[in-house]
């Protein structure tokens, strides 16, 4: 790591659209929705981004090149457009880094995902399992979320209710919605004092092996490393600071583990709902935590240091962290 | 800002098919082909940007997840770019973010494609454009940028012979480069008189289906010092982006005719402010764009600037851009014309770049080659990534 010293940056808008199942609308007229509600909310036109950094799923998309159809409707015609295809919450982190690169004073970052067009969501989680073992298993997240369930909770965990992918019930499994998520970040100094809705006080983000057989799958290595990083970088954004975190994850096992593994308090964790309550994609779960974490930030009239947390792939194969906070830490 | 550089370059044999590799043992090649030729190990890397344009071409969605473990990233930090066609480059830029932030001082860009396996390449790249209109003209990458060079020939007094000194020039560079995918020489009456694909693109205007792997590494300069590496170092880059919509390519209301390559033209202006290069047509000495079709190249030098719109068949004629030849040479390595891995393209343009400034480039070298330039082109002619690259950080 260079000695470059890092500038702050700060949430400047939100903006978010999320329907169960939108019947009237295409993708695009809600990406387009969405942004014009976030450059509304920030008192911006497009005229006054710099880049804008996208995030969708060809598959769940049904468009072969997602990106081809997002970029216009997301203000990117005659801009810097890069889409960060791994998850959307990668491109938060892509577009904060943009900033600390002295690229860009302001970025928009634009998440999204519309299952509701695909014909199954499951089928699309199939064409993530590689061809030639798993996906002859019939893999999907819901199976992977089951079989990290059954190492987290042991072999005499039974459940309670209509089981879904052993031992996973309905009510711990996310529900399914279309959404789109949309967030301005800048510079300090390239907007009024106050203007901010949150500060970035660090990012982090890590991956895992694919292959669920060399995993011990109680074990969120991809979590831990990436956690590793937010305390080198800075350790005062280190979990025993959070005020408390918003997890978007395959199943509320792992949100259980995550609590007891990093000590956070549960009444604090995914205050904005159960994974059953607040729909979502999994190519976007992430993202769609981390906004909750900056609406936390802003409604708190404490000091807050919130986390969003997103996994993603296939039983937590791969963990990102943004961690929010109130003030500027110092 | 901090100061990036580009200290390894590893690519495959481009060919039309590998069956003797899974796709991630293909990406794992071009790994360590690029971390041997950087002189390192994966724990010298901090992060990973993985290159993967339409997930359709590999069969598997979120491709990236599956190629972890060849990769060397479990542990890492890694994020995968699509920017279509471009990805291979916008990868390098999103890599070059990686360093500029400050936050890492290695970073690896490595990925591969395998278009063969696709079955129909274009079938698939058909079902970008919406459903509803574009898709039934039926528009392909072909198709779409035949209409590209029909209006270029319009506007321009172009003819398809101009387009097919282009592919024998780089047909030429190729047969000098072991890892070109198309090395048999060809002439201009052979491309002349091949079959028409959407006139008036012909076979022999007309990129491989390529298989194949390649990589980059990125350091810092103070790795680089620290480590004593030489690398090329990118002294500007940008992007920019076009309409989606094919039909708002010509007419009062465009941002650019569909015969030129405005946004790249403007992405070029931002890497040359950015590296202080003023009068490309003196100061550049090699460029690698990104050209799958012939009747690409012609505009894409005029975006570079290394020709005025409409000028680049002129200075063609006149044997402007060859190997051997005065001036900058276009595409010294056959360029996307003679081998096309998808995802890997734009990686390999900027690695073929950096080999010229650096003088490694053997066969292909020019002669004391300091400053080069690459740029991709992604989606229907869309979004564009440019870069400029130079032996040392003085002056340009």
């Amino acid at each position: 790591m260079s000695d470059k010293e890092r500038d702050e940056v700060a949430v400047l808008a939100v903006a978010t659209t999320r329907v169960d199942r939108e019947e009237h609308r295409s993708l695009e007229e809600m990406i387009f929705d969405t942004v014009t509600e976030v450059l509304g909310k920030a008192g911006m036109s497009r005229d006054d981004l710099e880049s804008i950094v996208v995030s969708g799923n060809d598959e769940i998309d049904g468009r072969v090149i997602s990106i081809m159809t997002g970029a216009g409707p997301a203000a990117g015609v005659g801009h810097d457009v890069t889409m960060i295809a791994s998850s959307a919450d990668h491109a938060l982190s892509y577009g904060y880094l943009r900033i600390l690169a002295g690229q860009d004073d302001r970025v928009l970052v634009v998440g999204w995902a519309k299952p509701s067009e695909s014909v199954s969501s499951t089928r699309v989680e199939l064409m993530g399992a590689e061809p030639y073992v798993l996906r002859q298993v019939g893999m999907s997240e819901a199976v992977a979320a089951g079989l990290q369930a059954s190492k987290l909770r042991g072999a005499d965990y039974r459940p309670e209710g209509s089981v879904v992918a052993w031992p996973l019930t309905a009510d711990e499994l996310p529900a399914e919605a279309d959404s789109v998520h949309a967030i301005i970040i800048g510079r300090e100094g390239s907007f009024d004092p106050g203007q901010e809705l949150a500060w970035i006080a660090s990012t982090a983000w890590s991956t895992s092996s694919y292959e669920l057989g060399e995993r011990d799958l109680s074990d969120l290595s991809s979590l831990d490393s990436a956690l590793a990083r937010v305390e080198q970088r800075d350790p005062k954004a280190a979990p025993g600071n959070w005020t408390g975190a918003e997890i978007g994850a395959a199943s509320e096992a792992v949100v259980e583990h995550v609590v007891q593994q990093l000590q956070l308090d549960p009444a604090k964790t995914n205050a904005s709902g159960r994974l059953s309550q607040v729909g979502t994609s999994p190519y976007v779960t992430g993202l769609n935590r981390m906004v909750a974490a900056i609406e936390r930030v802003v409604e708190s009239n404490e000091q807050e240091l919130i986390a969003g947390i997103g996994f993603h792939g296939f039983a937590s194969q791969a963990a990102s962290v943004v961690v929010f906070s109130s003030e500027k830490l110092v | 800002m901090v100061n990036v550089g580009i200290a390894g370059f590893g690519q495959s044999k481009l060919v039309t098919r590998r069956t003797d590799v899974t796709f991630p043992e293909l990406v794992r090649e071009g790994v360590e082909l690029t971390l041997d030729d950087a002189g390192m190990t994966m724990d010298d890397v901090d992060a990973i940007v993985y290159p993967l344009a339409p997930d359709a071409l590999i069969g598997v969605n979120n491709g990236e997840r599956w190629v972890v473990d060849a990769l060397g990233a479990a542990g890492k930090p890694m994020m995968r770019v699509n920017n279509g066609g471009a990805t291979g480059m916008s990868a390098v830029l999103a890599a070059w973010t990686h360093i500029a932030s400050g936050e890492f001082d290695v970073v690896l860009v490595a990925g591969a494609d395998r278009v063969s396996e696709s079955g129909s390449a274009q079938s698939v790249l058909n079902k970008m454009w919406d459903p509803a209109y574009e898709r039934l003209v039926p528009l392909n990458t072909i198709t779409m940028l035949a209409l590209s060079a029909q209006r270029y020939m319009h506007l321009y007094d172009s003819t398809e012979r101009d387009m097919a000194l282009v592919a024998e020039k780089n047909r030429y560079h190729a047969s000098l480069n072991p890892n070109a995918h198309l090395r048999k020489p060809i002439t201009v009456d052979e491309v002349l008189e091949s079959r028409t694909l959407a006139w008036p693109i012909k076979l022999g205007d007309a990129c491989p289906a390529t298989t194949g792997a390649a990589g980059l590494v990125l350091v810092s300069e103070k790795y680089a010092k620290e480590h004593n590496l030489q690398p090329a170092w990118i002294r500007g880059i940008g992007q920019n982006t076009e309409t989606f919509w094919m039909g708002d390519r010509v007419g009062p209301k465009h941002r650019g005719d569909h015969a030129d390559a405005v946004s790249l033209e403007e992405a070029f202006q931002t890497a040359y402010e950015m590296a202080g290069v003023t009068d490309p047509k003196t100061q550049v000495d090699v460029a690698e764009v990104y050209a799958p079709f012939s009747s690409v190249e012609l505009h894409v030098i005029e975006a570079a600037g290394l020709a005025e719109r409409g000028g680049a068949p002129a200075l063609l004629r006149e044997g402007k851009f060859r190997l051997g030849n005065e001036g900058t040479v276009v595409n010294p390595s056959g360029g996307t014309l003679c081998s096309n891995p998808i995802a890997v393209t734009g990686t390999i343009r900027v690695g073929e770049a950096a080999n010229q400034v650096r003088g490694r480039a053997g066969a292909i070298q020019v002669p004391g080659a300091r400053v080069a330039v690459a740029s991709a082109i992604g989606g229907d002619h869309q979004f564009y990534s440019t870069m400029v690259l130079s032996t040392d950080l003085e002056e340009i």
